[in-house]
């Protein structure tokens, strides 16, 4: 299983901030361990935030992106106490999920 | 008889040490950095940090922060030159650095958790995991 995510979220005014930090190593696959052998790719390759059980975002990762991904966006339609969930899969079919509760 | 049996002991023990040895050299180095003092130490630290990790990569850092040592985790927060501190913090996380944050602070400083950035884990006390890192867990302690 891997490492846990911190998600947070914020309600101001009618728009609900999410910010999401990832945990993930994000191997591109062209970098080379010390013995020079290539090390496997491994990303994060979907990314969806649900609002209850609506979904409000999507992404689509490829290896581009760096390490211990972050993600912040605004939505609205969020109330105090909603629970947001976010989920991620990568290229070796891990996946992981963790929620909070709107603030 | 007693001299035969002395080097056999002696080669016991030389055995016990060779066995040992490997396993100490593969343990990182583990050092507790402890933020107290506001932004200022909070950049010489960062910096110390970075040059730390660029010497030796595998070495295992935790910053614990405290008082007003938390400032620098705090969402926006900028140093001297009005440089944020954000980007490094994540570049550090990202290389295995642990920044832990005193909750015992945010209650007296009214400070809610939401404020602080997402790296930063809160523990229930700053002193007593600088205590138990050193004491318990053999941690090195640098005060920047």
């Amino acid at each position: 299983m891997a490492d846990p995510m911190r998600v947070r979220a914020l309600e101001q005014g009618g728009v609900t901030e999410v910010k999401i930090l990832m945990k993930h190593d994000m191997e591109t696959g062209l970098r080379k361990d010390a013995a020079g052998k290539l090390i496997a790719a491994h990303f994060i390759q979907n990314v969806s935030v649900r609002h209850q059980d609506k979904e409000v975002m999507h992404a689509q990762f490829g290896p581009s992106v760096s390490k211990d991904p972050f993600i912040g966006f605004k939505f609205k339609g969020g109330a105090k106490g909603d629970k947001i969930t976010v989920t991620w899969t990568d290229n070796k079919g891990d996946k992981r999920t963790d929620e909070t509760l709107i603030a | 008889m007693r001299r035969h049996f002395l080097s056999l002991l002696g080669g016991g023990v030389l055995a016990g040490m060779l066995v040992s040895a490997p396993a100490l050299a593969a343990e990182p180095t583990k050092v507790v950095y402890h933020m107290v003092d506001g932004l200022d130490q909070a950049t010489r630290g960062m910096g110390n940090i970075r040059n730390h990790l660029r010497a030796d990569p595998e070495a295992k850092i935790v910053v614990v922060a405290h008082g007003e040592g938390i400032n620098f985790l705090l969402e926006g927060a900028k140093d001297r030159n009005g440089r944020p501190f954000d980007a490094a913090i994540a570049a550090l996380a990202s290389q295995g650095v642990e920044f832990l944050v005193c909750d015992n602070t945010l209650q007296a400083r009214n400070i809610p958790a939401s404020k602080l950035v997402l790296e930063a884990r809160v523990v229930p006390a700053g002193v007593v995991e600088v205590a138990n890192l050193q004491f318990k867990q053999h941690y090195a302690y640098l005060r920047p």
